[in-house]
């Protein structure tokens, strides 16, 4: 019967219900439909599904990341980046991204950061003669560097699921995120080589003007550093972490006369609500869930998966070309939610490192934010840039090859993403 | 009819200010609190023994209060799909659906939190300098937010209706509550 629930969940999420109730709903119309579990059972677990001091981090980054934003920190990063990397050929699109990878490690929404920093990037990118476009597709798709480095809303989600650490999962993302933002740029230089695009070139800064840049960016990039050096040192949880970064933003934003009472009262606003959509979504998950689990769902997708292969190689395959699909279609936080309960325990018998999984799978649901029909990013970035969504779609088309190759990496080469754990950990 | 809808809407613009204060209230003593518990635990080696307990606590208030603003807001993440390429009379009768679904759910919701409320309130919390009934920080919190977010989905559902007979001339009916009415 469990295609009933997916049924009506589909229905549903067709009608264009919100997703935390289109989840909430499909499971109590199941409940009372099958009458094969008491409501109140999955109810009450609606609230108490949240009781993690974990997942408390997840408000905090989104607000540390709305005031930087809101203290003007984000011009300074581009700057700085502007300074290191706008003389290589594809010049903005480069410094697109690595002022994305910079600005990463302040925030951990890829939504905040493309509607933020992004709009910065676009409107530097067509002051300097790049087509809008362009300029917002390659935004949106820095963007998605944001959730791989650390902080990351998504990363903490998944960590509370399969019940693996934060800090793991952290360091985990670090030499992925770097990679990608690489891998990007060199698409970008290849796009500009090749006259796809239209690449103004920066002209090349004095030592003294990227010191100077360096300068300016400083109390920004040293943002980043402390949260790494906080979590190597286990001197503060991530949690702890995100609350100290807040405050540290808030200083620094008055301290640099940027940030005012009226931007930090909009940026608790936009908190507030943003915190309110994304967590409620995992409370209104949680009788879903829970169906899922007392179904028997879990067992019996990892029997299916396994009576198609034993291989962990090949399961990984599946499962990713799923997960792509599935990210099409449905928002990332709903697809963690269903999908971690039972992807997890299948990963652990093929001998998977849970933390190497949360990697793949936080990339893989990414990638799903820049593909259509339901690409968020991209809705995010026609409304930033204010450009149609087709041309946008076709200037995003030629970074998806590039960063499925980056998927398959990622997921065939775990020690990509579990060497610096394991090294820092002494494991 | 107009004035009438006008006038649930300021009334609702203003229960979210509140909201708004709450919740902003709300994070900021989350922060607070944290952060006097890192330089406690680093200058003087006595951590709040509290301060997780009670950080969870607060997430629970501020996500479900922030669950009914976003509802306001319009904000609540929906996929988009061939809905907005109807006509206004058939989208309106589409969200009428939806709306009447969402006051569905959260009437259930509320009628299973009921007994939910009775159960958690017999334990109480484990660090916080004062007992308090579980309940306050879980069925409490998600109850308030079902009630408020009823009230907001009643009007949209009206408004909806409205729609689908073809009473929204200006296209003003089912947008975002804010101070504009």
């Amino acid at each position: 019967m469990i295609w009933l629930l997916l049924l009506l969940l589909a229905v549903l999420v067709l009608l264009e219900m919100p997703i935390a109730f289109a989840l909430a709903a499909s499971a109590l119309m199941y409940l009372i439909i099958t009458g094969s579990i008491p409501p109140m059972l999955v109810v009450q677990r609606v609230a108490s599904g949240l009781e993690s001091y974990v997942l408390l981090a997840i408000p905090l980054f989104i607000f540390a990341g709305n005031l930087f934003n809101s203290a003007g920190i984000a011009k300074r990063i581009f700057d700085f980046a502007v300074a290191c990397v706008g003389h290589i050929r594809g010049s903005l699109g480069h410094v697109n991204i690595v002022a994305s990878m910079i600005f990463s490690g302040m925030s951990g929404i890829a939504q905040a950061d493309a509607a933020g920093l992004g709009a910065v990037e676009v409107r530097e990118m067509k002051r300097h003669g790049f087509s809008p476009e362009f300029s917002a597709a390659i935004t949106a798709v820095s963007a998605i560097i944001g959730p791989i480095i650390p902080p990351s809303g998504i990363m903490i989600i998944y960590a509370v699921l399969a019940d693996v650490s934060v800090p793991d999962l952290f360091l985990a993302g670090v030499v992925p995120g770097v990679l990608m933002s690489l891998f990007l740029m060199a698409v970008v230089y290849w796009l500009a080589k090749t006259g796809r695009i239209d690449a103004p070139v920066v002209p090349r800064k004095t030592p003294m003007e990227i010191g100077s840049a360096f300068w300016r960016a400083l109390p920004a990039l040293a943002a980043p550093v402390f949260l790494i050096a906080g979590i190597l040192s286990g001197y503060a949880t991530p949690t702890q972490l995100g609350a100290l970064t807040a405050v540290y933003a808030i200083i620094l934003g008055f301290a640099m006369r940027e940030l005012t009472l009226e931007r930090l009262w909009s940026s608790i606003k936009d908190t507030v609500v943003t915190c309110g959509v994304l967590v409620f979504i995992i409370a209104a998950a949680t009788p879903f869930s829970a169906i899922l689990a007392l179904e028997g769902v879990p067992q019996r997708l990892a029997d299916f998966l396994l009576s198609i292969s034993e291989n962990p190689l090949v399961v990984l395959l599946i499962v990713n070309v799923a997960l792509l699909i599935f990210g099409m279609v449905m928002d990332t936080t709903a697809i963690l939610l269903v999908a971690v309960p039972v992807l997890v325990p299948v990963m652990k018998t093929l001998g998977i490192d849970p933390v190497h999984f949360g990697i793949v799978m936080v990339i893989n649901l990414l990638i799903g934010t820049l593909t259509p029909p339901f690409g968020i990013l991209l809705f995010v970035m026609t409304e930033v840039a204010k450009v149609e969504y087709k041309p946008l779609l076709r200037q995003t088309a030629p970074f998806y090859i590039p960063l499925f190759i980056f998927l398959f990496v990622i997921t065939y080469w775990p020690e990509l993403s579990l060497t610096l754990p394991n090294y820092v950990f002494g494991r | 009819m107009e004035s009438t809808l006008r006038t649930v809407r300021r009334a609702l613009f203003h229960i979210g200010r509140i909201e708004m204060v709450l919740a902003a209230a709300i994070l900021a003593g989350i922060v607070l609190m944290i952060v006097v518990q890192v330089l406690l635990n680093a200058g003087l080696g006595r951590p709040i023994t509290w301060e997780q307990e009670a950080g969870a606590y607060a997430l629970v208030w501020l996500t479900f209060i922030g669950a009914s603003i976003g509802l306001k807001c319009m904000r609540h993440v929906t996929i988009v799909s061939f809905v907005g390429k109807t006509s206004p009379r058939v989208r309106s009768a589409i969200r009428a659906i939806v709306f009447g679904l969402i006051l569905w759910t959260l009437y259930i919701l509320m009628r299973e939190l009921s007994p939910i409320m009775t159960i958690e309130a017999r334990s109480t919390t484990v660090a916080l300098p004062i007992d308090l009934p579980r309940s306050y920080f879980f069925s409490v919190p998600l109850m308030v937010s079902c009630a408020l977010m009823t009230l907001t989905a009643l009007l949209f559902l009206f408004e909806a209706i409205l729609g689908a007979f073809g009473r929204d001339e200006d296209g003003t009916l089912l947008s975002p509550i804010s101070g504009k009415v």
